[in-house]
């Protein structure tokens, strides 16, 4: 009787370790449907991709505490871009994937002061526990994604091509208007994905 | 004796004339570098090997960081975050010294961070060299530049600063007695190309697999690998079409291999014939020194179909070192362990079958780490020996396998070996000593058996099959010697029998070894919270058959108790396996060849 419930432990470890080496696939890929989510914002609200179907989504992966998302807040290089494509029904959304237990995680009463600041009018999303990222495969803050009409991911990467913004804006590459510029136009953005730059996601 | 009047003017004039070529050598070693420029969490100057520098020709600068402790600066892939430093030199302007400039790489290091995500660079103290042109005209070279630079922790800064030089120009280089030992020591760091190391060769393929993944295979031969901690690491330079997953490696013959997982960026994007790639393999050893090689190749795809055919000359000494590899796993600490006091035990009892049935799970175990390792190649894992360290969840499996002989040895648990006083009947037990005996054994890592798995792997599931059957016999082959002449009960033992269990309770520890060898395996896979809860799991797992134990032995019946504390025991046993993959830090592979593979032989 021992011997068999000591089989059996083995076989469930067995088990256990065959199913915990399942390989995963690649997300966040150009080309791939946009991972499902429902996430509450800044003011407790939740939200959900569903209620943007047959819309452009840009997703911002966002950390006040990280200098590159704060310099763009100060700079208001997204926020210009939301208010600029938002007249053409482009929703903007911020996820925060910065786990709760990080030094640089923000209650939603901080959160709301620093967009308030930098006056931030598009939505910021808390993520803390960071799944979403995860499914979007979100590296860096910032780490954009443009969604296109199809629901599917038409661009992937950083926001422009001067990490330190070492130049005046209009002479920054801003990956993203030419991706909302190419999705108006009905064509793929070129570039379609780019590295991403700036603070690793607190997960 | 007292100094007279002339003595104190001599040695105060003395003095002074110190001073001043004391100033002087402090202002030509200034010269050899710009000011440090410091902030909380780095200081960073650019140096010179020169008290005097050359008018023309090349000139070997340095770009030199020395930073707070956990805080790095990058490589030129600075991986997932972050990103390398810039430097921009004035070349135009008035005094411009240098007309050309290249920052250069050492070779980096990994930082695992929260996230599965990775950064390349370097901490401590790095100096970056740089190569330049100079040109210079008149009396004094001059360099002006502008540094931009990220130094992280957990959170990142940016810093930007001018860069300012001044040092004199002669016909003849000076050298300078405290940077020129810096940066000789940074050049002489940096990888290099294969063609500059006789006999050292590099090589890539690259495998496409479902949804536009692909598998690098890249082959370094000709240099030995440094031993661990230090060991073999490929970097890849950043790629448009691909993120690149940790690499990890085997040794194929006399050569490295490494296995580079690649997710696409672009979903469905046909491979082209050759794809364009650079990496840094570091961690080498040629002609006795260390070294890093670099290369930058366009690497020709591989289509699975067209894999190099088996060559079956090979199998049968491939079959023998298999065998034999299988008889000395018999000799690492922990399938001693259990080998004695079973091998003791059964040389008494009169019976084939208790032998027999420890060799059948020795067997079923093997045949099933045959197909587990040829799904797992399959899959893109390097299966070779060795490999199963590098997995959290497979280490930590062997690590409880090795926890339960421990406490089965120091009596705490009942099975496999039965403890004093309890009937020894039973083949369920000796079929599980089977099945844990490959476990106890893979923790070790033993190079004869490194080309005979790697060979299997790449060869298909008979192949595999074939191999892990010679393991198995190898292991199994002190039990299948009492099969075939069983023991007798009469047989003497060589020791007084008030010795065996003491004999039982010090072979616990070395069965014990083998979890703490996998915890220290493990601590290179998994987050350092990660590896004190997995600790935590397998110390509330003893806990649990200690409990057990006391009720055993008061004889207290109390069997929802025993049962609730066996279910904790294996409850914890579980936990450890689920840690260890919540906490990995290495990224799972993605992408099935296997499934292309399948495909391509019209398989669904």
């Amino acid at each position: 009787m021992r011997s068999k419930s000591a089989m059996t432990a083995a076989a469930l470890l067995l088990a256990v370790a065959l199913v915990s080496a399942a390989p995963a696939f690649a997300a966040g890929a150009v080309g791939e449907v946009a991972p499902a989510f429902q996430l509450k914002d800044l003011n407790g609200q939740q939200r959900s991709l569903s209620d943007y179907k047959g819309k452009v989504v840009v997703l911002e992966w966002i950390n006040p505490n990280c200098p590159f998302s704060d310099r763009h807040a100060r700079e208001k290089t997204m926020n210009d871009l939301a208010s600029k494509y938002g007249k053409d029904g482009v929703v903007w959304l911020g996820i925060n994937s910065t786990n709760a237990t990080h030094r640089d995680f923000l209650e939603p009463a901080e959160h709301l002061a620093w967009a308030k600041k930098n006056g931030i009018a598009y939505t910021i999303l808390y993520d803390e526990t960071g799944k979403i990222g995860k499914a979007y495969d979100a590296k860096t803050t910032p780490h954009m994604f443009v969604i296109g009409k199809d629901g599917k991911i038409a661009y992937n990467g950083a926001i422009d091509d001067d990490p330190m913004g070492r130049n005046a804006k209009p002479q920054r590459a801003n990956y993203v208007d030419g991706g909302l510029r190419a999705e108006k136009a009905g064509s793929s953005p070129d570039p379609a994905s780019t590295k991403p730059y700036g603070c690793s996601v607190k997960y | 004796m007292t100094p007279t009047r002339n003595q104190r003017l001599s040695s105060a004039l003395a003095a002074l004339l110190l001073g001043v070529l004391g100033m002087a050598g402090a202002g030509a070693a200034r010269a050899a570098s710009s000011a440090w420029q410091e902030n909380p969490q780095s200081r960073v100057r650019l140096i010179t090997p020169y008290q005097t520098a050359p008018r023309q020709g090349e000139l070997r600068l340095g770009l030199q960081f020395k930073l707070s402790p956990g805080w790095h600066v990058y490589w030129k892939n600075s991986g997932d975050a972050g990103f390398a430093p810039v430097v921009t030199f004035e070349k135009n302007g008035l005094n411009a010294g240098i007309t050309q400039a290249e920052l250069l790489w050492p070779p980096p290091h990994r930082f695992d961070l929260p996230g599965n995500l990775v950064a390349f660079g370097y901490e401590d103290e790095v100096v970056y060299p740089v190569r330049a042109t100079a040109q210079a005209t008149g009396d004094r070279l001059e360099i002006a530049a502008t540094l931009d630079y990220l130094v992280c922790e957990v959170d990142c800064v940016p810093y930007r600063y001018d860069l300012r030089l001044s040092q004199p120009l002669g016909d003849s280089a000076v050298p300078d007695p405290a940077t020129a030992p810096l940066i000789e020591r940074a050049w002489a760091s940096l990888p290099v190309t294969a063609d500059r190391l006789p006999g050292v060769s590099t090589r890539g393929t690259i495998e496409p697999g479902p949804e536009g993944s692909a598998l690098l295979k890249v082959w370094v031969a000709g240099a030995e690998a440094a031993p661990a901690p230090d060991g073999p690491q490929l970097f890849l330079e950043a790629h448009e079409q691909f993120d690149a997953d940790r690499p990890r490696h085997r040794q194929e013959g006399k050569e490295l291999l490494f296995f580079v997982p690649l997710r696409p960026r672009q979903v469905n994007q046909e491979l082209p014939a050759s794809t364009p790639f650079a990496w840094t393999v570091t961690g080498l050893r040629h002609a006795g020194r260390p070294v890093s090689l670099e290369a930058r190749q366009d690497v020709p795809r591989q289509d699975l179909e067209a894999a190099p055919p088996v060559a079956p000359g090979h199998l049968p000494s491939m079959l023998l070192l298999a065998f034999l590899g299988g008889l000395l796993l018999n000799l690492t600490p922990s399938v001693l362990a259990l080998l004695v006091p079973a091998w003791l035990e059964l040389r008494t009892a009169p019976s084939r079958s208790a032998p027999a049935a420890v060799a059948a799970g020795i067997l079923a175990l093997s045949w099933g780490t045959a197909f587990l390792a040829t799904a797992a190649h399959r899959a893109g894992w390097p299966a070779g020996w060795g490999s199963q360290l590098q997995e959290p969840a497979a280490a930590t499996l062997l690590a409880v396998a090795a926890a339960w002989v421990a406490l089965n040895l120091w009596g705490l648990v009942g099975a496999p070996l039965a403890r004093d006083g309890e009937s020894k009947a039973g083949g369920g037990r000796w079929l599980l000593a089977g099945l844990l005996t490959p476990l106890l054994a893979y923790a070790w890592i033993l190079p004869v058996l490194t080309n005979p798995v790697g060979f299997a792997a790449d060869r298909g599931l008979a192949a595999s099959l074939a191999v892990f059957t010679a393991v198995g016999l190898g292991l199994a082959a002190p039990y299948l010697a009492l099969a075939v002449r069983p023991g007798d009960a009469g047989e003497p033992v060589p020791w007084p029998p008030s010795w065996s269990t003491p004999l039982r309770e010090a072979l616990g520890f070395a069965a014990a070894a083998g979890t703490f060898w996998l915890l220290y395996a493990l601590a290179r896979q998994v987050s350092p919270e990660g590896l004190a809860w997995i600790e935590l799991a397998l110390l509330a797992m003893a806990l649990f058959a200690w409990l057990r134990q006391r009720l055993h032995n008061r004889a207290v019946r109390r069997t929802p108790l025993k049962f609730t504390l066996a279910a904790g025991l294996l409850v914890c046993a579980a936990l450890a396996l689920w840690l260890a993959d919540r906490n990995r830090l290495t990224p799972r592979p993605t992408g099935t060849p296997a499934q292309a593979a399948l495909q391509a032989a019209g398989e669904p």
